[in-house]
């Protein structure tokens, strides 16, 4: 799989925590509703940053569906946690694959900058779900 | 771009679907290499020194552990994240396999994570402390180093091959957010 391959499915990735973070934020508490706009804005930045990079790489970016479907019923704040720690886990999986499609320092640093902050993302939820314990041992894989 | 809509989708109706589909081959690929042996005498692998670090927080761990017992229900899990790390490693590097039991007992010599000052100096016998230190003071140490695990790992990442990027890089998130649950 080309480089560029693995960064389209990153992008994809990208676009489907954006709209998972929609359905997040309508079950979340209202205490947690700004924490979810922070990350989602984040995955918005690495939306547009990774298309840019496509785009510099002659690729046509890959555009967002208009609905994903949904890997367990999210119907309440509980869920909702649960669903943001999923999406993040996607994420960081995503931007993990691409550190091994990729010989190239810089794009190393900006998938391993993406990795890392889906893994912080994912400790900062399940530390707010009470998850025990909180982080993984290897994320994204 | 062949086989652009199931797989999108799927990313977010199975959370490693990108990694199902692609990382499952990464995931084995970093675990099995074999170091060609004509690299050997030349430079040490850069992922040795990733191993020590990794080996010497898990001593960290369970001297921290030792000295202020309060603190093992949040050390543990880490512990034993770290530990499996190392054995991750050490199969990358096609080490022999070693129980995580003869390090956690911290009788071993290896002390890799030279930075953790303040939490190596307990290792068998806790009334031979001579100086008290906070758990504050402890868990900043962990942090230390810990920090430096993950910028250890980052660097590594950046030039490695193919093959041990996507673990190496791993290495280098999970050090980030064992960061954040040490503050």
């Amino acid at each position: 799989m080309a480089v560029t391959d693995a960064l389209q499915d990153a992008l994809a990735g990208e676009h489907a925590v954006i709209w998972g973070y929609g359905v997040v934020g309508a079950e979340v508490t209202e205490e947690q509703r700004p924490d979810v706009r922070a990350a989602e804005q984040a995955h918005r930045t690495r939306r547009d940053a990774t298309a840019d990079l496509l785009r510099s790489m002659a690729a046509v970016p890959a555009q967002a569906q208009a609905y994903y479907e949904l890997p367990f019923p999210v119907t309440d704040p509980t869920s909702g946690l649960r669903l943001a720690v999923h999406l993040e886990q996607g994420a960081a999986a995503a931007w993990r694959y691409v550190l091994g499609q990729t010989d190239d320092a810089e794009l190393r640093r900006t998938a391993l900058g993406a990795l890392t902050d889906a893994a912080l993302q994912a400790t900062r939820w399940r530390l707010a779900a009470g998850t025990h314990p909180a982080t993984v041992a290897f994320p994204g894989q | 771009m062949g086989t652009p809509l199931p797989r999108r989708r799927v990313l977010l109706a199975v959370a490693t679907a990108a990694g199902a589909l692609g990382l499952a081959s990464a995931c084995t690929g970093s675990s099995t290499p074999i170091i060609p042996t004509s690299a050997a005498p030349t430079a040490p692998d850069p992922l040795l020194a990733v191993l020590e670090e990794r080996a010497g927080l898990v001593e960290a761990y369970a001297a921290a552990g030792r000295q202020h017992p309060q603190l093992l229900p949040r050390l543990q899990p880490l512990r034993t994240q770290t530990e499996e790390q190392v054995m991750a490693l050490r199969l990358a590097l096609a080490l022999p396999e070693r129980t995580p039991a003869s390090t956690a007992l911290g009788t071993t010599g290896t002390t890799g994570a030279s930075g953790t000052s303040g939490t190596s100096g307990a290792t068998t016998s806790p009334t031979a402390t001579a100086v008290p230190v906070e758990p504050a003071v402890t868990l900043s140490g962990l942090r230390a180093a810990v920090r430096a695990s993950g910028s250890a790992a980052a660097a590594v990442c950046a030039t490695t091959t193919a093959e041990r990027a996507p673990l190496v890089g791993s290495l280098a998130a999970a050090a980030a957010c064992h960061e954040l649950l040490l503050s």
